[in-house]
């Protein structure tokens, strides 16, 4: 494909035109390729909620219906009265909301010492931290849930938010990357106008880490908000189910309600796109460090 | 400044809302309302089985004052219901009462999690119950309690026989299809190509939905005493190689196929003609209004008997309960007539192991199904057997289907895998019967 | 004096910093490791009480063919899985971070993969790869080629998998690349191009080593995950057919909850963690071309 655009720009006259020829073929391969690429991720997403609009024999039609005929609403409707569906939904707000905000001060916390301060156990601390990754969560579900069990933490939220915002490995090391890069030249300038080590960090390094937080908060509020097995495990009151565990009530020991299933995965869906689109405003414009030179 | 006023906000509120958590469980961890004993009852189930399940659990704590069951409703499947119970049980927290699939009761019986229901059920009238369902486990206790009986048969798309101008399979047990005569039939049926194939019947390997061909050829998987493979006898390697069959001639879907489309959803469409499944399938094929269908006996070997698998579902107390007379309390009300009565309205836990309901209730079971057809799956049970359940049979099943995946896939002549299946199964029988 | 003052000083506040994250660490995840390690030498039903049985659950793992099985198949994953999400999703950040139209919409087309329900994933993969009528062999078949039945193929099951999960993790990976994108200053972009730098230039020069922080934290983590890779097999394939898609982490589930042989389970979990452990510390070693000076 490249060598096709390299190839229409040869034929232009000047070496001006050639220029804009080029880049404008470039644009145009550009836009072909994301486009493409686009429709390729989309088309669960639009299966998805296609299939929450369907009749029950509709879903397994073939060749697939994209627009179904007729629209079934009734489908969201019985998601939602699907008892506790509101209770749950608040409950995982509740959840996952916290989670994040917690995740978001801790991570940066932690990412910001071992990206720039230089203490005793560093690097130790530092591998000890990224080797809790390696692990899989299979092996320690057991002794977990004891744990639990013996702190009365079983059949609570709490499994469900102090552990996911202390645990996070993941983050720590995402923020430990983006801050390493901050200028240690501002730190110093700061420190000489009389800051302290926690109001360098939050007054200066914070502020410049907008990209990051945010991609670090769409992930965490991401996985908390589809996590299934943990509040399966540790949650017996169906007043306290979360989301989750409500979409997979629609799966049967024996067969599935589709077309419900897809639509209450939809409006489970809709905070987690809030969440993304108010968050990648950050991605749009680099920050521009003020006072700092390229 | 601004900033962190916010911030602080943030975490402010991140506090408060923390103790707001701890505060709701505090209240709830210890609810000794009254005197009254307070039972923990754990199922699995989605939420089109959870009215049947709410409403038994609803009438015991309404037709008594003492103890108060409190279902503990688990979304998901088997595999994450004994997640939890394994998790619950090793931290010496197990409800008091369970469901459980009968496939599994061995391995929580063998390792000693339940408690013995014998002397419990030796206080019932038997004569009150269908024949059989009390089953002891290799020690001769009984673990569990009937919930009711899961049968197989033979469900068949009657369009689909009438424009192959095929008349229906009879609905006596005894003057069951004959695999030749099924065989012809399929064929029948079985036509087009691609997406919209139809196909004259299903055949899969998974020994759970396919062991009744191996037993109707006097074959099996491993025998009943459980202490040998018999997949490799020349009975059962020739039900393998008749499934086989069937699928290399295209009749039945491969499971390539069945991975697109699972097949409840293709016989529902109306791609298929005849599926041996359970009669848990009856309230979705129930849905069906695109064409008729019926349930005939399961086709048998001209060397055998019709013969289709039974599952009994089984009321447990797991060991720990603080509460075990109170716990069979409500589960001899859960086998009483009203309990079944209820679970009959919802169409849950099979035929009713009292006889009185299953013949009271006759009318209001199997719909759609007219009256002969019902007849079908009641004289099911006298032509069902037991599965051989091991106390390792997940593990049994897993090596099995890693040699019948290749059957399936046409990759291993049937034969060959059961030859290949038999040394494995024999180890792993080892294991159990150590 | 100060300077032994102002070191002890860094030193405190550096474990204020990572405190949280460090008691929690120890609390809720190597409590439970250290519990599962002392398992890994017993045999355990987890009903019954352990019992000893010294380093045979990993001696017997030498000879088991299905865990050997198991390693190549996880490792053939991540050879497939690491380079192509790399590569992929910083093509794509790197053309979505270009000043063109619909950026906002193309971004969330991107990411749609990673929030959809994992079922309606799964089941319209599944679609895609049917051998007969499935939207891959379809496009095989106009340009004369016969495709394989993919996911019930001995050969193709492990890369349909990885394939999937390639087209998910572009989504995920892209964000953390425009996140990193965000920290180059615009001004080095004009700086190079009065230089006369091209577009591959200005790519070595500037962006690769301003965003090496991203992209190694991207491939550190694109290794642990690759080798602990469980939804995606779980939910297509289970591991078939014949242990063709089996990998580590559904090894170790399959051990763990469908055997309840927690002890043989942790073992294998801990050789996939020395696994794990020794290439991340060997990136870690080969890490000099990570450039975090701004």
């Amino acid at each position: 494909m490249p060598s096709m655009t390299l190839g229409r720009s040869k034929r232009s006259d000047t070496q001006e035109n050639g220029k804009r020829v080029r880049q404008y073929f470039m644009k145009g391969f550009i836009y072909i390729v994301l486009i493409t690429g686009a429709l390729i991720m989309l088309v669960p997403f639009i299966w998805m909620i296609s299939t929450s609009l369907k009749g029950q024999g509709a879903v397994f039609e073939y060749p697939p219906r994209l627009i179904p005929n007729p629209f079934e609403f009734e489908n969201y409707r019985k998601a939602w009265s699907a008892l506790p569906f509101a209770l749950a939904y608040w409950n995982s707000l509740k959840i996952t909301g916290l989670v994040t905000i917690g995740t978001l001060i801790s991570c940066s916390m932690a990412g910001y010492a071992f990206a720039k301060i230089n203490f005793v156990g560093k690097n130790f601390l530092f591998v000890v931290l990224l080797a809790t990754m390696m692990i899989p969560g299979q092996i320690t579900l057991i002794p977990m849930f004891m744990l639990f069990k013996e702190i009365g933490w079983v059949n609570t939220h709490l499994p469900l938010i102090i552990p996911p915002i202390l645990t996070n490995a993941f983050g720590v090391f995402l923020l430990r990357q983006f801050m390493s890069t901050f200028p240690t030249e501002l730190e110093d300038a700061a420190r000489i106008d009389g800051l302290n080590t926690w109001q360098i960090y939050w007054k200066i390094v914070l502020p410049n880490c907008k990209p990051a937080l945010a991609a670090l908060g769409i992930f965490t509020f991401m996985a908390n908000w589809n996590n299934f097995l943990a509040p399966l495990i540790y949650l017996n009151d169906e007043s306290k189910f979360t989301i989750p565990l409500i979409i997979a009530s629609f799966q049967g020991l024996y067969t599935t309600d589709w077309t419900v299933l897809m639509a209450a995965s939809a409006i489970s869906l809709i905070p987690v796109l809030i969440i993304y689109l108010f968050a990648q405003r950050y991605f749009i414009e680099g920050i521009t460090l003020s006072g700092l030179k390229g | 400044m601004k900033e962190i006023t916010l911030w602080g906000a943030l975490v402010l509120s991140l506090v408060l809302l923390m103790v707001g958590c701890s505060n709701d469980t505090g209240s709830e961890g210890d609810s000794g309302e009254g005197d009254k004993v307070e039972l923990r009852m754990s199922i699995v189930a989605g939420t089109d089985e959870m009215p049947g399940w709410q409403g038994i659990v609803d009438a015991f704590n309404e037709s008594q004052t003492d103890i108060e069951v409190k279902l503990e409703r688990l979304p998901g499947s088997w595999d994450e219901y004994n997640q939890k119970m394994t998790a619950q049980i090793a931290s010496g927290d197990p409800p008091d009462i369970g469901r459980i699939g009968v496939a599994y009761m061995p391995m929580y019986s063998s390792k000693g999690q339940l408690e013995d229901l014998s002397p419990f059920i030796e206080s019932l009238n038997k004569d009150d119950y269908y024949d059989s369902i009390f089953t002891e486990y290799t020690d001769g206790n009984i673990y569990g309690a009937p919930i009711g009986v899961y049968t197989m048969a033979m469900y068949y798309n009657k369009n689909l026989f009438d424009e192959a101008g095929i008349e229906y399979p009879p609905a006596d047990w005894e003057e069951a299809w004959t695999w030749d005569q099924y065989k012809e039939a399929a064929e029948k049926i079985t036509k087009g190509s691609g997406a919209n194939k139809q196909y004259g019947a299903y055949v899969g390997f998974n020994p759970e939905r396919s062991i009744q061909y191996l037993w109707s050829n006097n074959g099996g998987l491993i025998n009943e005493e459980m202490t040998e493979p018999i997949v490799n006898t020349e009975e059962s390697k020739e039900a393998l190689t008749f499934l086989q069959s069937l699928i290399q001639s295209g009749i039945s879907p491969t499971p390539a196929e069945t991975e697109t489309m699972p097949v409840d959803q293709l016989f529902k469409t109306g791609r298929l003609g005849m599926i041996a499944e359970g009669q848990w399938m009856m309230p979705s094929f129930a849905e069906i209004d695109s064409f008729e269908w019926g349930v005939a006996p399961i086709p048998r070997s001209s060397k055998g008997e019709a013969v289709t698998p039974n599952f009994i579902d089984k009321y447990v107390i797991y060991k720990g309960s603080d509460h075990v007379e109170e716990a069979w309390e409500a589960i001899e009300f859960f086998m009483s007539e009203e309990a079944e009565n209820i679970l009959v309205d919802h169409g849950l836990g099979g035929i009713p192991t009292l006889k009185s309901v299953a013949e009271e209730r006759e009318n209001d079971m199997f719909n759609p199904l007219n009256s002969e057809e019902k007849a079908v799956w009641f004289q099911s049970v006298d032509y069902s057997r037991e599965v051989p359940f091991t106390n390792n049979w997940q593990e049994l099943m897993n090596e099995s289907m890693k040699k019948f995946d290749l059957v399936g896939l046409d990759e291993l002549e049937a034969d060959k895998a059961a030859d290949e299946l038999a040394p494995i199964l024999e180890g792993l029988l080892e294991e159990a019967n150590q | 004096m100060f300077n032994f003052s102002r070191r002890a000083r860094e030193n405190m506040w550096a474990y204020l910093f990572i405190g949280p994250q460090m008691i929690g660490l120890t609390l809720f995840i190597i409590g439970p490791i250290i519990f599962a390690f002392a398992i890994s030498f017993t045999e355990w039903d987890i009903g019954s009480t352990p019992t000893w049985l010294g380093l045979e659950n990993y001696t017997r793992q030498l000879s088991d063919s299905v865990f050997w099985k198991v390693v190549r198949n996880t490792s053939f994953f991540a050879l497939i899985n690491i380079p192509l999400t790399m590569i992929g999703s910083l093509i794509i950040a790197l053309m979505l971070n270009q000043n063109i139209k619909g950026k906002v919409i193309l971004r969330t087309a991107y990411f749609m993969p990673v929030v959809t329900s994992s079922v309606a994933v799964a089941l319209v993969w599944t679609w895609m790869y049917n051998p007969d009528f499935g939207l891959i062999n379809s496009s095989l078949g106009l340009i004369g080629i016969e495709g394989p039945g993919w996911l019930s193929s001995l050969k193709w099951a492990l890369p349909s998998i990885a394939f999937m999960t390639i087209w998910q993790g572009i989504g995920y990976n892209m964000i953390l690349f425009l996140a990193g994108l965000q920290g180059i200053s615009k001004q080095l972009y004009e700086a190079a191009v009065i230089d006369g730098a091209n577009g591959w230039q200005k790519f070595w020069k500037i962006t690769f080593p301003l965003l090496s922080p991203t992209i190694f934290f991207v491939l550190v983590m694109l290794l642990i995950s690759s080798f602990q890779i469980f939804n995606e097999p779980y939910m297509m394939t289970k591991g078939g057919p014949a242990d063709a898609s089996n990998v580590f982490v559904l090894h170790i589930y399959d051990k763990a909850f469908q055997f309840f042989k927690m002890g043989e389970a942790s073992a294998i979990a801990f050789i996939l963690f020395i696994i794990i452990l020794v290439f991340t510390l060997l990136q870690f070693k080969f890490s000099k071309w990570v450039n975090y000076d701004a």
